[in-house]
C-alpha cells in the first residue's frame, strides 16, 4: 500500500471538514471535559464548601476562614506537588515529613541566631537539597528502592533533628518569617497576581484556539476568558478585604508554576513521565534514568526546604512534631488528584486540588466539631473512592 | 452437527466435518467512537485450522482477545459459544480453564520469575495448594524439548531474548491440553526452522481434534497449515475461504484492491557496493552474560557496515544476534570486549544515550517491554530519543517543532490512525512498530540497527518500511544492520548477509545466495 492510499483511507484532518462528525466530536469533548478529573475534583470541592457553609451556618465561607483554609493547605499542597512528580516518575518519598521537620529546624535555628529571613530560608533550602541529594544518591548508586531509602530517611531525619534540638521546640522565630506565609498579601502583589491570572488565562484561551481541536473553539475561548477574568476579579476583591489573601497562596502558586512547567514543558518532565511509564524502555530510548531520578530528588530536596520554612513560619517555632504524617497526606492528595502509583500518570494541578479537597474537609469538619477520628474515617473513604475512580479514568483515557 | 444453525457468512461450515467447537456470532467491539470489530461471525470445528489474516489494525487481535476473555464478557457485543454452550469469559484464566488457550501477540513474561514459573504461570503444578517446583521443572523440560531449546527452566526468564521468550510461551501452550488453541502471530520472530517445528506440532494437534485459530502476516505459511482462511479488513469480515487461495487473491482481499499483484509487493532493489570508510566497524567483539559463569553470547565477531549499505544478520533464535545489537548500542548489562568504530569515533558506547549521540540507534526486538511507553501519547513515544534536537534553550521541549516532526513521520511511515495525541496502546501492533521505527530516525543518524523490524507488520506496510529503510540508507548514507529471522527479508532487502550460529559469524553471503545456503549456515550444517 502506498502512502497516498493509506492517507486516503483514513483522512488526516477530514474531521474538520466533516460537519456532523465535528459536532459529534465537540459534544463528546464537552462530555469528556465535564467528566475530567479536575472538573470532578473542583465540583466535589464546591459541593463540600457549599455543604459546610450551609451546615456551619455561614461560618465556613467567611474571609477569615478562607484565609485559614489557604494557610492550612499550603504545606500539603507544596509537598503533594513534589510527591506527584516523584510518583509519576515511578519513585516515592516517605521521608518528606521528617525532612521538612529537619529543614524547618534549620530555619528556626538560624532565626534564633539572629539571621535575616532570606538567609534563614536559604539555609533551609540548602539543607533540604542536601537531604534530597543523599536520598537520590543512595537510590541511584546503590540501586536501593526509593521506598526503602526514604523509609530510612523517615526515621533518620526526624531522629537526627530531635537529637540536635534535644527534642524541644526551637524558636520563637521573627515576625518577618511568620509573615512569609501567614501574613496578608501586600496590595501591589494582589494586583500583580490578578494581572498574572489574566495573562495566564489569555494564553490558555488562545492556546485552545490555536490547538489542533478547533471545533467549538469560539465557545471555549469565551468560556476560558470569562473564567480567567472572574478569577482575576475575585483575587483583587478578596485581596482588598480586611483579612485579604495570605502569602501562603504565593508559595503554592510558585511551586505549582515551576513544577507544572517542568512536567508539562521541559525535557526533564517528558522524561519523568516516560521513565515512570516503562523504565526498561526508557533505557533503550536513551533516557539517563539515574540522572533523571537524581534530579527529581534534588528538586524534592528544595521542596523539603520550602515546606520546612512554611511549617516553622506557620507555627512560629520548629516544634518536634512538625510535619508528622505529612508524607502520607501528600501521597493521598497526589493520588486523589489522579497520580497513579503505577507511574507515568498524574499532574501537579491534580495534586494541589487533592490537597485542597483534603484540607477543605479537615477545616469544614473541624468547624462542625467532628472529632479527628471520624474525620479520618471520612478521608479514608474519599481516598479509596478516588483510587477506584482512577481505574475508571485510565480506561477512558485509553479508549479516547 | 451444528450445520443447521444459521451461521452467516464467515467460514463456510463444511458438511461432514466434526462438531463445531467454537461459534461466535456478530462480534462487535467499539473503542471510544471507533468500531474496531464489526459484526464478525466465526465457526471453528474440531481438527480445523482457521487462519485469520488482514492488515495491521484490521481487528485480528481484537477478535481473538474476545474469544479468549482478554476483552471480558460485557465489553463487546455478540455471542460466543463453546461446545454449544454460551461462553462468557471474564478473563483469560476463565477461557483457559474452559480449554480455550491463547498465546497473545504481545507476550507478558515476568523477567525475575523462573522460566518454569513463567511457562505455567496460572497453572503451576502443586499438591495441597503448595507449589511443586520439581514437577514444574520436569514439565517445563518436557515442553521445552519441542523446540530443542537448551535453557534451564530454573533460570530467571530475564536471560531469554524476546524470541526465546516466545518459544517458551508457545511450548507451554502446546504442552497444555487445549481444545481450542489460538495463536496470535506466533512465528513473527521465529526463523524457518522453529516455525517449521511449530507448524509440524500444529498438524499433529489437528489430527488430535484440536481446533486452531492462527493469525499471521506470513502468507506463505498458510499453505502449510491452514484449512480455512478468513480475511478481516477495517474490522469487517471481507472474505472467507474453505481452502487456501492464491496469495495474490488474499492480498487483494486484505488491502481491498484488485490490481495488486504479489510481484509488486516482493520487489527487489538493486544492491549497493560497499565503499568508503565503514559507518560501523566491529573487531573481535565478545559479549558475556553478567553472572558467575560469564557464559558468552557473542564470540569474536568482526564486521563492517558501510554507509548506505544494508547488511542482513540472519540466524536462529539464540544465535546471539540480539545480544550483538544490544552491546553495540550500549545496552548490554554484562561484560563486552572488543573494538568498535561508529562513523569514525572509536570505542563501544557506554550507554544508550552515548550511542544515540554518536549517531547509532537501535530498533528493539521486544516491543512491549523494551519499546512502548504504555499510556503515553504516540507523539511522546516517537520523539523520546530526539528530545535534545527538539528542545529550546536546551531545557524545554519545542512543541511546535515536535508536532511538525511527528506529523511528518506519521505521514512517512503510514501510521494509522494518524492521530498523534492518543495513547500508543490504542494502535495495533504493527502500527506501534512504525512509531518505534520513527523513534530511531534521530538527526545525524549514521548507523541503524534494526532487530526484527517487520515483526507483526502487514504485507503492505512491510513494503513501506523496506522502502523507507532503503531510502534512509541510500539518501542519508546510513549503514543499516538488519537483524532478521525471515530468510526472504534478508534475501530481498540486504546487500550483504552475515549468518550467525552459536555466538559466532559463520558465513557471509551476497544477495544472490539461496535460502538453503543461509539455512544450512544458520544451523551449523555447513560448518568448515
Ligand atoms: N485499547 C484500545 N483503544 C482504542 N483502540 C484500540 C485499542 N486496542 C486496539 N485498538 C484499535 O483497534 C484496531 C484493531 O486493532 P488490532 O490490535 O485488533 O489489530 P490487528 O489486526 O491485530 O493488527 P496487527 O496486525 O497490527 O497486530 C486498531 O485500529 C487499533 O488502533
Ligand atoms: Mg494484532
Amino acid at each position: 500500500m502506498t502512502l497516498q492510499e493509506s492517507s486516503r483511507k483514513v483522512p488526516q484532518t477530514a474531521d474538520d471538514h466533516d460537519a456532523p462528525r465535528a459536532a459529534g466530536r465537540a459534544y463528546s469533548r464537552v462530555v469528556a471535559a465535564l467528566l475530567s478529573r479536575s472538573t470532578v475534583l473542583t465540583a466535589a470541592a464546591l459541593v463540600l464548601i457549599l455543604y459546610f457553609q450551609q451546615v456551619s451556618g455561614g461560618l465556613f465561607l467567611t474571609s477569615t476562614n478562607a484565609s485559614l483554609l489557604l494557610r492550612q493547605t499550603a504545606v500539603v499542597a507544596v509537598v503533594a506537588a513534589g510527591m506527584a512528580m516523584l510518583i509519576i516518575m515511578g519513585e516515592i518519598d516517605l521521608s518528606v515529613g521528617s525532612a521538612a521537620f529537619f529543614t524547618g529546624l534549620v530555619v528556626a535555628h538560624f532565626q534564633v541566631q539572629g539571621w535575616g529571613v532570606v538567609p534563614s530560608i536559604g539555609a533551609g533550602v540548602v539543607a533540604g537539597i542536601v537531604l534530597g541529594l543523599v536520598n537520590g544518591l543512595v537510590i541511584t548508586r546503590f540501586a536501593v528502592p526509593a521506598f526503602i531509602v526514604t523509609l530510612a530517611g523517615f526515621l533518620l531525619w526526624r531522629g537526627l533533628g530531635l537529637l540536635l534540638a534535644k527534642a524541644t521546640p526551637i524558636g520563637p522565630v521573627s515576625n518577618d518569617l511568620i509573615f512569609v506565609t501567614e501574613g496578608r498579601m501586600p496590595i501591589p502583589l494582589v494586583y500583580g497576581l490578578g494581572l498574572a491570572v489574566l495573562a495566564v488565562g489569555a494564553r490558555w484561551a488562545i492556546a485552545g484556539r490555536r490547538g489542533a481541536e478547533r471545533a467549538g473553539s469560539l465557545v471555549a475561548l469565551i468560556v476560558r476568558l470569562t473564567v480567567s477574568v472572574a478569577i482575576a476579579v475575585l483575587v483583587i476583591v478578596i485581596g482588598q478585604t480586611p483579612t485579604g489573601l495570605p502569602n501562603a497562596l504565593l508559595w503554592i502558586l510558585g511551586v505549582a508554576m515551576v513544577l507544572g512547567g517542568v512536567l508539562g514543558r521541559a525535557k526533564l518532565g517528558r522524561r519523568i513521565f516516560l521513565l515512570g511509564s516503562n523504565a526498561e524502555a526508557a533505557v533503550y530510548a536513551g533516557i539517563n534514568a539515574k540522572r533523571t531520578v537524581l534530579i527529581g530528588f534534588l528538586v524534592m530536596g528544595a521542596i523539603y526546604g520550602i515546606a520546612g520554612t512554611m511549617l516553622t513560619a506557620r507555627a512560629g517555632v520548629a516544634s518536634p512534631d512538625a510535619g508528622n504524617t505529612l508524607e502520607l497526606v501528600a501521597i493521598a492528595a497526589a493520588v486523589i488528584g489522579g497520580t497513579s502509583l503505577r507511574g507515568g500518570v498524574g499532574s501537579i494541578r491534580g495534586a494541589i486540588l487533592g490537597a485542597f479537597l483534603l484540607a477543605t474537609m479537615d477545616n469544614g469538619m473541624s468547624l462542625l466539631g467532628v472529632p479527628t477520628y471520624s474525620q479520618n474515617v471520612v478521608k479514608a473513604i474519599i481516598l479509596v473512592l478516588a483510587v477506584a475512580l482512577d481505574g475508571y479514568f485510565r480506561r477512558r483515557q485509553l479508549a479516547k | 452437527m451444528d450445520n443447521d444453525q444459521p451461521v452467516a457468512g464467515a467460514v463456510p461450515s463444511v458438511d461432514g466435518r466434526a462438531t463445531a467447537l467454537l461459534v461466535a456470532r456478530s462480534l462487535t467491539k467499539v473503542y471510544g467512537s471507533t468500531t474496531v470489530l464489526n459484526d464478525v461471525d466465526l465457526t471453528l470445528h474440531e481438527g480445523q485450522v482457521l487462519a485469520v489474516v488482514g492488515e495491521n489494525g484490521a481487528g485480528k487481535s481484537t477478535l481473538v482477545k474476545i474469544l479468549s476473555g482478554v476483552v471480558p464478557y460485557g465489553e463487546y457485543a455478540g455471542t460466543v459459544e463453546v461446545d454449544g454452550n454460551p461462553a462468557q469469559f471474564s478473563s483469560p484464566y476463565a477461557s483457559d480453564t474452559a480449554g480455550v488457550v491463547m498465546v497473545p501477540q504481545e507476550l507478558h513474561v515476568v523477567p525475575h520469575l523462573t522460566i518454569a514459573e513463567n511457562m505455567f504461570a496460572a497453572h503451576l503444578p502443586g499438591r495441597h495448594g503448595l507449589y511443586d517446583e520439581r514437577a514444574a521443572v520436569r514439565e517445563a523440560r518436557k515442553a521445552l524439548e519441542t523446540f530443542g531449546l537448551e535453557v534451564d527452566p530454573r533460570a530467571p526468564a530475564a536471560v531469554l531474548t524476546p524470541s526465546e521468550r516466545r518459544l517458551i510461551v508457545l511450548a507451554a501452550a502446546l504442552h497444555r491440553s487445549a481444545r481450542v488453541l489460538i495463536l496470535d502471530e506466533p512465528t513473527a520472530a521465529l526463523t524457518e526452522a522453529e516455525a517449521g517445528v511449530l507448524l509440524d506440532r500444529l498438524r499433529s494437534f489437528r489430527k488430535a481434534g484440536v481446533g486452531i485459530i492462527y493469525i499471521t502476516h506470513r502468507l506463505d505459511e498458510l499453505k502449510r497449515v491452514a484449512d480455512d482462511v478468513m480475511v478481516l479488513r477495517n474490522g469487517r469480515l471481507v472474505a472467507g475461504y474453505d481452502s487456501v487461495p492464491r496469495q495474490a487473491e488474499l492480498v487483494s482481499a486484505m488491502l481491498g484492491e484488485t490490481l495488486r499483484s504479489i510481484e509488486a509487493i516482493a520487489h527487489v532493489a538493486p544492491t549497493k557496493p560497499a565503499s568508503g570508510d565503514p559507518a560501523l566497524r566491529v573487531r573481535n567483539l565478545s559479549v558475556f552474560v553478567n553472572d558467575k559463569q560469564q557464559r558468552p553470547r557473542v564470540l569474536d565477531v568482526s564486521l563492517d557496515v558501510y554507509p548506505g549499505e544494508i547488511v542482513g544478520l540472519y540466524g536462529l533464535v539464540g544465535a546471539g544476534r540480539t545480544e550483538l545489537g544490544r552491546a553495540l548500542f550500549g545496552a548490554w548489562p554484562g561484560p563486552v570486549t572488543g573494538e568498535c568504530h561508529i562513523g569514525g569515533t572509536q570505542g563501544l558506547p557506554k550507554n544508550t544515550n552515548r550511542a544515540l549521540k554518536r549517531g547509532l540507534s537501535l530498533l528493539v526486538e521486544d516491543r512491549k517491554s523494551q519499546g512502548v511507553f504504555h499510556g503515553q501519547s504516540v507523539s511522546s513515544n516517537m520523539t523520546v530519543s530526539m528530545l535534545d534536537d527538539l528542545s529550546r534553550m536546551r531545557l524545554l521541549v519545542d512543541k511546535p517543532r515536535e508536532r511538525h516532526r511527528v506529523d511528518e513521520f506519521v505521514q512517512k511511515l503510514g501510521v494509522r490512525p494518524p492521530r498523534t495525541r492518543i495513547a500508543i496502546d490504542a494502535l495495533s501492533g504493527g502500527n506501534q512498530q512504525k512509531v518505534l521505527l520513527g523513534r530511531c530516525l534521530i538527526d545525524d543518524l549514521k548507523v541503524l540497527i534494526l532487530d526484527e523490524p517487520t515483526l507483526g507488520v502487514d504485507v503492505g506496510a512491510r513494503r513501506d518500511i523496506y522502502q523507507l529503510v532503503r531510502k534512509i540508507a541510500r539518501e542519508l548514507e546510513v549503514g543499516v544492520l538488519l537483524i532478521s529471522s525471515d530468510v526472504d527479508e534478508v534475501l530481498t532487502e540486504a546487500d550483504r548477509i552475515l549468518v550467525m550460529y552459536k555466538c559466532r559469524i559463520r558465513g557471509e553471503f551476497s544477495r544472490g545466495a539461496s535460502a538453503h545456503d543461509l539455512m544450512s549456515a544458520a544451523t551449523g550444517a555447513s560448518m568448515p
